[in-house]
Parts: C-alpha cells; structure tokens; sequence
C-alpha cells in the first residue's frame, strides 16, 4: 500500500513535465561555463608559465665593429649581473641571433648590423627597477630596449582571470534561473493539488510532510535532469580535447584533467540537491502564507 | 488540559465569511470530555461553520473558542496539526483523495501520523469491514456510491481513535439501517473516551438515540 502512491499525485502533473528538460539545459550550461572558466585558466598557465620571469635586453649594434658590440654586450651583461633580482643573464652572440633571424633574413646575414641579445632570467617575485636598468645599459650601448615578459604575461594571466570569474558568474546565474524555475513550477504544482494538500492539514500534517512529497519529486527530477545535462556536456568537452587539441591548448594531463572531470561529476547531484531545496523552501513558504 | 477542562469551549462567538454577514452570533457552549452531542438547526443554520471553527478551518470573528484548553485565536500554523490529530472530521463534502484507493484513504491519518506497515493495513482492514466496505478496499473513491463514500470518510475520521470526533451529516446518504450501524460505532468510540459532535438532520436518529442537542437557529443557540 502506497508503494506506488504518493499521497500528492505530483508524477502525473503535465505541467510538470516539463521540469527536467530544463533542468537539463540549465545544467548543460553551467558545466560548460564552469568547465570553461577552469580550461581557460588552466591553458593561460601553462602557456605562460615558460615566460614569466623573464627578460630581454636588445643591444642594436648599428656602426660597431663585432669586437666592439662583443665587448659591450659582455659589459652590460655584467651590469645586469650586478642588479639584485637576477639570477642569471645569458649573452646571445652574433651567431645566436643570426640564427634566430634567419628564418626572415635568410643563412647570409653576414654585412647585416644584427644586435646582441641578453635573455635575463629573474627571481620569482622580483620587483626590478626597469627605469634604473634601462639607464643603466644605455650608457654602455646607447638605444638598449629592455623588453620585460613579466609584464605582459602579467595582462594576459589579469585578463584570463577577469574571463575566468565571469565563467563562474554565469554558471551561479544559470543556477540561480534553474532555482526559480523550480520555484515557479513548485508553486503551480502547489496549486494543482491544492485540495490534496488543504486535506492533508485538515488530517493533522505537518507543512514538512507536505513539503517533504514535493522534495521527494522534485530531488528525483533535479538528478535526472541534472544528469542529462552533465552528459551532454561532458560528451561534448570530450569531444573537444579529442578533435580541438593543438599546441594552443595542449596542456599536461589533457584539455580536461581528471580533477576537473569530478567536479563536473558532481553537478548531477548540485543540481539534485538545489531542486529539492528550493522546492522545500517554496512549499513551506506558500503553506505559511495561505495560512 | 485536566479531565475537568471541557474539550471545547465556545464564549458569545460571532462568525462570518469575508465580507459577508454574520453566520453564528453569540454562540456560548461546552462540551465536557467523553460527551455526545447531536447539533441541528436547519439547512443554512450555521452547523458546518461552527464545526470548522472546532476543527481548526475557521476564526471567530469574535468571543472566544478553546479547543482542548487553547485558545485559538493565539495557536501559531505550527501548533495546528498537532490538535487536529486528536481530531476526527467526517466532512460533509468526505473531501477524499480519488487518487487513492478507499483503503489508502482510511489510512490517511495514521500514514501522517508517521504509521507504517503491516500493522497499519491489518487495522485499517477490520475497520473497513466492520463499516460494511470489505468489498471495496482497493475501490476509487469516485466508483464509490455516495454511501460508500461517506462510509470511507467515516472510516478515515475514526481510524486514530481521535478525542474528538466530529460528523457532519454522517448519514446523509445512507439508509436507516447503516445509519443506525454507524451511530452504534460512535456510541463505540464515545464509551471508548471520544467526545462525539454529531451534526444532522435525521430527526429519527436524533429521537432515537435521545443525546442532547445543540440548536443553531437564526445563527444563535437553542440549547435543548
Ligand atoms: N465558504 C463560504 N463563504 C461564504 N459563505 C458561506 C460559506 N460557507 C457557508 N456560507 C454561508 O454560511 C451560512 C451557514 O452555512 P453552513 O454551511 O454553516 O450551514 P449548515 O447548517 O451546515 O447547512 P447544511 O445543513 O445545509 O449543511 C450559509 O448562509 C452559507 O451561505
Ligand atoms: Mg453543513
């Protein structure tokens, strides 16, 4: 007796129908946006990882013989040598570059003024006066470029974190519909079966075991649409780190790593959870004002 | 609540609907524990209001109603349910579930009582003999004849052995003889420490079983 029935018919309602297709969508949403965020981060790290704490010095060496531009460079990598902060400066010689110009120039660069260059390497967290070390090298080689990687990693790892919070905005926000939605539907259902819930309080129910029939439901329709959501999105980040890989977003452990695969493991039962919460939080809230 | 408290008290009760006139006035009554009381007046009297201010459904507009020692102007929606499980309402309308089957009906109470079980069904079982509806168990309500359904109604209003029983025209749509039946199952219940209200109006049962009476004429009190 009752296995099968529930005191409130709510399995048979069409407007409730509905309730786990959106969900599901809701759900969908949120894990990309989630997913995303946390992807974006992750592949901003890695690729900027190798530069920060770095810098470059150029040393044009326009009008200077090679012995010239060889003794200079040593001494503005001495100077550098000197500066607190870092830890190690390597002189590219005329070779070096001509070689990393080639490409563009071609193997003869020989008659072409190629500049030195000193890849700076610094201690993490260094606070480096560049002013000073600017000043500093451009009285031994005059027009010295100092080129601080720091910097410009430093905007584009700001720039991913702006991005990464607004993928997290977006998912609570997709939450917060998916919670009114629940709310909405919850208060028709109220409605619907209001004359089964006026003869449970009559018989003597608390407000709780009404609300704890709606609960029952709606947690069943919050995991099941939650799970259709989360299916879908994982089968489509799959897809993605599967076919979308590349030397852009190729990453240790794959575009999603396993961790990141738990997280969207538990959205199934965030959204289970916050259906039946809001659904109990509805009931309860419209019994007490019926009242 | 002492033994000596009565379980219900109304003092110089006015009651009306919203925005209507009112239906009960000055209406001042007790009825002590373990009693039995017939209420009639005529249709339109007022007797389905005043049972659903003793149910808990209604506020007087004014004077005071106590139920089981409280006063009801004061009970909060939280305290509500635990009075009307010593409560038993046959509703003149059975208000039954039709999603239900009549003996998921009968065990209503005990199931929001937190019952569950064999037990529960064994009992519920014997009741629903006992008022003539073995035949009917796994019925829906709404394939029930009238009678059969407020035989349901009744079952389901007394399967808590409440302290208070209240009936609204429990006979209403059944002959003389299950009408003469169920008055014996409340006479059952009242020996058994029920206080009984039964409101109707079938003068012949009235006669017969010789209760005292409750009078409502032009919304006041006839005490008989
Ligand atoms: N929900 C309601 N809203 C407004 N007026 C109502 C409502 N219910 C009853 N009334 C009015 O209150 C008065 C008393 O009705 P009530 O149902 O208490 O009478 P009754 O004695 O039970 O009648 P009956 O013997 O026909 O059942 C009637 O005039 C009726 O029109
Ligand atoms: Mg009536």
């Amino acid at each position: 007796m009752f296995d099968r029935h529930q005191e409130i018919p709510l399995a048979h309602d069409r407007a409730g129908r509905l309730l786990p297709w959106i969900i599901a969508l809701m759900i969908f949403l949120a894990v990309l946006a989630t997913a995303g965020a946390m992807i974006l981060l992750r592949s901003v790290g890695n690729l900027t990882g190798g530069l920060s704490g770095t810098m470059t010095v150029h040393l044009p060496t326009g009008g200077m013989s090679d012995a010239e531009a060889d003794k200079r460079s040593a001494r503005a990598a001495n100077v550098l040598r000197r500066t607190p902060g870092v830890t190690r400066v390597r002189v590219l010689g005329r070779d070096r570059v001509a070689k990393l110009v080639a490409p563009w120039l071609g193997e003869d660069t020989r008659g072409l003024p190629l500049p030195r260059l000193l890849d700076v390497s610094l201690e993490r967290g260094a606070s480096i006066n560049l002013g000073e070390i600017r000043r500093q090298v451009r009285t031994i080689v005059p027009g010295a470029a100092v080129v601080d990687h720091q910097r410009f990693v430093q905007g584009i790892f700001d720039l991913s974190q702006w991005v990464f919070l607004c993928g997290l905005l977006v998912a609570f926000v997709v939450l917060v519909a998916c919670a009114l939605t629940i709310i909405f539907a919850t208060r028709t259902s109220l409605r619907i079966h209001h004359n089964v819930t006026e003869v449970l309080n009559l018989i003597g129910a608390q407000d709780s075991y009404v609300a704890k029939q709606f609960e029952r439901h709606t947690f069943r329709q919050g995991l099941i649409g939650g799970a259709a959501g989360t299916l879908a999105a994982a089968v489509l980040l799959a897809a993605l780190s599967a076919f979308a890989g590349g030397p852009m977003i190729a990453v240790d452990g794959g575009l999603v790593p396993v961790w990141l695969w738990v997280l969207i493991a538990t959205f199934p039962f965030l959204s289970a959870f916050l259906a039946r919460f809001t659904a109990r939080f509805t009931v309860l809230r419209t019994l007490a004002r019926m009242g | 609540m002492n033994s000596s408290q009565p379980i219900v008290r109304f003092d110089r009760v006015a009651m009306r609907y919203e925005g209507g006139p009112d239906v009960l006035q000055d209406v001042s009554f007790a009825l002590p524990q373990g009693s039995f009381h017939f209420l009639t007046g005529e249709s339109g009297a007022g007797k389905t209001s005043l049972l659903r201010l003793i149910y808990l459904a209604g506020k007087p507009s004014s004077g005071r109603v106590e139920v089981f020692g409280h006063d009801v102007q004061t009970l909060t929606r939280a305290d509500v349910p635990n009075i009307r499980r010593h409560v038993g309402v046959v509703f003149q309308d059975f208000r039954l579930l039709d999603h239900l089957s009549a003996l998921e009906n009968v065990a209503l109470p005990l199931r929001v009582g937190g019952a569950r079980g064999q037990k529960v069904r064994q009992h519920v079982a014997e009741l629903m003999r006992w008022v003539g509806l073995a035949e009917h168990m796994d019925a829906r309500p709404s394939t029930l004849s009238g009678g059969e359904q407020q035989r349901v109604a009744i079952a389901r209003a007394v399967i808590n052995r409440p302290s208070l029983l209240l009936a609204d025209e429990p006979t209403g749509n059944v002959d003389d003889r299950m009408g003469m039946r169920l008055l014996y199952l409340f006479e059952e219940l009242n020996r058994m420490g029920t206080t009984v209200v039964i409101a109707t109006h079938n003068d012949s049962l009235v006669r017969r079983f010789n209760y005292p009476q409750i009078t409502l004429a032009g919304g006041g009190l006839n005490a008989a």
